[in-house]
């Protein structure tokens, strides 16, 4: 009450309570008395109210859309760089494996152009062995047809010889005779005719 | 012309303790309503959001809600950036406050009621802030007895009047704004009030209205960070 008073005494219009002429008489800007004190307390609460229900509506929900999408395209590219890095591996191990089988290509080709160049060795001494041999049995194959061809040659010169010996002494020689002038003729004759 | 505060109805608690339903109350209901429409709006349509937004409304709130964000991050760290559930909701209050006077109603914050009470929170919260973040080793005590014992009552004082200072400074210009505006529409006559008192309104009603409410909510938040730990 004393409150009252000393505050009436200070600003009497605003605290005069209680009739509707008093909203008339209501107007301030700037006024420093209990009701301004009352309003500033409702005034507050309304606020108050107010920012925490767009807080709990508006912010929150939506910072938490914001914050989980980019949790999500985070861990997105976090997924990506991963994957940026077992393929880089992969190629890695791929490049390697076919620097290893470039590796292993030469050798096989190495080891393969020696065995070709022993097998060529071999073969041309194999055909060198086998010509030598033919060459062989061509020369035996020719004395012997050589030797062959002398021994008709001679018996067809004694033949004629003892044609033109019989003419010569008339006829009168048996076949005994004959082949022993034959035999005779031909020793004679020898290899000394043939070979010159 | 009269600026004062108008009182429409009178909300008895006793019969010697009753509060005014005033221009500022109903200002404050239609600029909350507003609000709340919009977040309900906002919370049935996010269910639809598309991680990469095809709305210019989904773009819109991402932007603000990012925007917002970024700044209480720079300004507050992300230690304290919860605090920013706060803060933005108390700049989209101001922000359309400021605003209200475009649309005929006579700004919430053009009242001391108001922003008293707003910046009072803020000092409050500086409180609470230290409290819970620097009472370790008793700093936030004896943060109030530097450099010497002496300026312990100059320290709280200096506490209380970031609460005047914050509101005055955002009510004087939102006071300002409404007399100057008021002033220059009596001027001239209606037929012509769409012209040169519009465009002086886009600048004392929005601009002003936007740059003050940006202004209450950042150095808000940096009478925050000062009294948290000076290592954070």
């Amino acid at each position: 009450m004393l409150l009252k008073n000393l505050l009436t005494a200070i600003n009497p219009v605003r605290l005069t309570a209680g009739s509707g002429a008093d909203l008339a008489e209501y107007d301030r800007v700037l006024g420093l008395d209990i009701n301004t004190l009352y309003d500033i307390i409702f005034i507050w609460i309304n606020v108050i109210v107010i920012i925490l229900v767009l807080s709990w509506l508006l912010y929150k929900p939506v910072r938490k859309f914001l914050n989980d999408r980019k949790d999500r395209i985070a861990g997105e590219l976090a997924k990506a760089a991963e994957d940026m890095q077992v393929a880089n591996d992969a190629r890695a191990e791929y490049e390697g494996k076919m620097l290893a089988i470039s590796g292993e290509r030469e050798d096989i080709l190495d080891a393969a152009r020696k065995l070709a160049g022993e097998k060529e060795v071999a073969i041309i001494a194999s055909a060198n062995d086998e010509a030598r041999l033919i060459m062989e049995r061509a020369k035996t194959e020719i004395e012997r047809e050589r030797e062959k061809a002398r021994d008709e040659v001679r018996t067809q010169i004694v033949q004629v010889s003892a044609m033109m010996a019989e003419k010569l002494i008339g006829g009168g020689m048996d076949e005994a005779t004959k082949s022993r002038i034959l035999d005779d003729a031909i020793a004679e004759l020898g290899d000394a005719v043939w070979t010159k | 012309m009269n600026f004062d505060i108008q009182a429409r109805w009178r909300l008895y608690i006793t019969d010697n303790i009753w509060i005014n339903i005033t221009d500022t109350t109903i200002s404050t209901w239609i600029v909350g309503a507003v609000l709340i429409l919009l977040a309900v709006v906002v919370r049935v349509k996010l269910k639809k959001f598309k991680p990469v937004p095809e709305t210019r409304f989904q773009n819109i709130i991402e932007a603000l809600v990012e925007f917002f964000d970024n700044h209480v991050t720079t300004i507050m760290t992300k230690k304290y950036a919860h605090f920013g559930a706060w803060f933005f909701g108390l700049f989209l209050f101001l922000l359309l406050a400021n605003i209200s006077g475009i649309f005929g109603l006579r700004p919430p914050t053009a009242d001391f009621a108001t922003t008293f009470p707003l910046a009072f929170t803020t000092v409050i919260l500086m409180q609470v802030i230290g409290i819970r973040y620097n009472m370790k080793k008793g700093e936030y005590v004896k943060e109030f007895f530097r450099p010497v014992f002496i300026f312990f009552p100059l320290n709280v004082a200096s506490d209380i009047s970031r609460s005047i200072s914050l509101s005055l400074r955002l009510f004087g210009n939102m006071l300002g704004g409404l007399v100057l505006m008021g002033l220059i529409y009596g001027l001239f006559p209606r037929l012509v009030q769409i012209g040169v008192p519009g465009a002086l309104s886009l600048y004392f009603d929005l601009f002003v209205g936007a740059l003050h409410a940006f202004i209450f909510v950042t150095l808000s938040m940096y009478f925050l960070m000062m009294k948290v730990p000076e290592t954070d």
